[in-house]
């Protein structure tokens, strides 16, 4: 009989991981795949994903829209959940509060590609399983993106997205979230591992 | 006080065929399923699938799975290739060979291999010419949607499958084909 092959504890993780995955899975909904204007001036939208496995994040992407404008900012943050909260983002039975340390930033750059990745090199970074938060912002409302979802309120608290509100556009600490469906845009996002 | 023994039966169960739809349909997206030309001749393109635990599928055959369309041109090879340390498109670790289709729909070709590791692993296909023509899952474009989002990579001049892959560092326009692991 052949050598039964060896299973790592790990098997290699999916070189990109964008944040339509936990989306679909969380609300059972097809993506929106349209592009939209950024609904508010320097408001960031934090939106989790889930990292299954190891891996080492040297790229963030963003999927610009059929216009581009001003400054964006995209970061990952390890999220900070707190308990016996309902009225903020649900994860799979854990609550969480928003992102908290932020583990890399793109800075303030200027939105560029028309309906395409923008693609950010950040500094490389290994992350372990979980869950995380990809936080996108711009300063303009003329800026569009590619979303996960227009403006449906019920798909975006299942999903967990909470947005943000700082100058410019731009989370350099802990970015100030608050709750509101219904002006919230999910932009379509993704992390990756090559050069 | 003895640990309890987690049996690999609790794992997540394969059921066949793997088709690289499964990986696809993750993303939220829908698959085109419309049948369209390669496009390029000998285009190889890489598409993963996730394949949850080790195999070993002796007595039963290995077989490489893909859906053509009606025009019917040159030949094609399919393969599987694991992956490399990023991930990426690695060595191949099993082949059809080269084939030509019989016929619009489903063709499938055994593969000298009974034992595939589990996790990521990537099927790929190449045709020869590029008026043949396959169903997709979506037409990839150059903005990067499909290959970000399906994790697919291509490969230029790559006929017959290169033992290793070398997958392109841009976004090159492809259909993006909907293939199948299979036993029989």
């Amino acid at each position: 009989m052949p050598q039964f092959p060896v299973q790592t504890k790990e098997p290699r993780q999916a070189v990109f991981i964008s944040n339509a995955e936990w989306y679909t899975r969380m609300t059972g909904r097809a993506i929106d795949n349209t592009s939209r204007t950024w609904s508010t001036t320097n408001g960031n939208t934090l939106t989790p994903i889930f990292i299954p496995r190891s891996m080492t994040i040297k790229k963030l992407y963003a999927y610009n829209g059929a216009a581009v404008s001003g400054n964006c900012c995209i970061s990952l943050y390890a999220p900070r959940y707190i308990a016996g909260r309902t009225s903020i983002g649900a994860l799979n039975g854990f609550f969480w509060e928003g992102a908290m340390t932020r583990l890399m930033t793109s800075g303030a750059v200027a939105q560029a590609g028309i309906s395409q990745w923008q693609i950010f090199d950040v500094t490389d970074r290994f992350v372990t399983p979980g869950f995380y938060v990809l936080v996108y912002g711009l300063n303009n409302t003329t800026g569009q993106m590619v979303m996960l979802s227009d403006t449906p309120p019920s798909s975006a608290v299942n999903y967990g997205a909470l947005i943000a509100s700082e100058g410019n556009g731009v989370p350099h600490g802990d970015p100030l979230y608050s709750v509101n469906p219904t002006t919230m845009r999910l932009p379509l996002l993704a992390v990756g591992g090559i050069a | 006080m003895p640990r309890p023994w987690l049996s690999l039966d609790q794992q997540e169960p394969i059921i066949a065929p793997i088709t690289t739809h499964s990986f696809w349909a993750r993303q939220g997206l829908a698959p085109l399923n419309t049948a369209g030309a390669w496009g390029t001749a000998n285009l190889a393109v890489y598409v993963p699938i996730w394949l949850p635990k080790p195999v070993y599928s002796a007595p039963k055959t290995l077989i490489i799975n893909g859906w053509f369309g009606g025009t019917i041109a040159g030949t094609v090879e399919m393969a599987i290739y694991n992956c490399d340390s990023e991930g990426k498109p690695g060595t191949k670790y099993a082949t059809t060979g080269s084939q030509t289709v019989g016929a619009q729909g489903w063709n499938g070709w055994s593969c000298a291999k009974d034992i595939l590791p589990g996790g990521l692993l990537y099927l790929a296909l190449v045709c020869t010419n590029s008026t043949q023509t396959v169903y997709r899952l979506l037409q990839a474009g150059t903005t990067g949607l499909a290959q970000i989002m399906g994790g697919v990579f291509t490969q230029a001049a790559a006929s017959p499958l290169p033992a290793t892959a070398t997958p392109s560092a841009s976004f090159v326009d492809c259909a993006v084909p909907a293939l199948a692991l299979s036993w029989t």
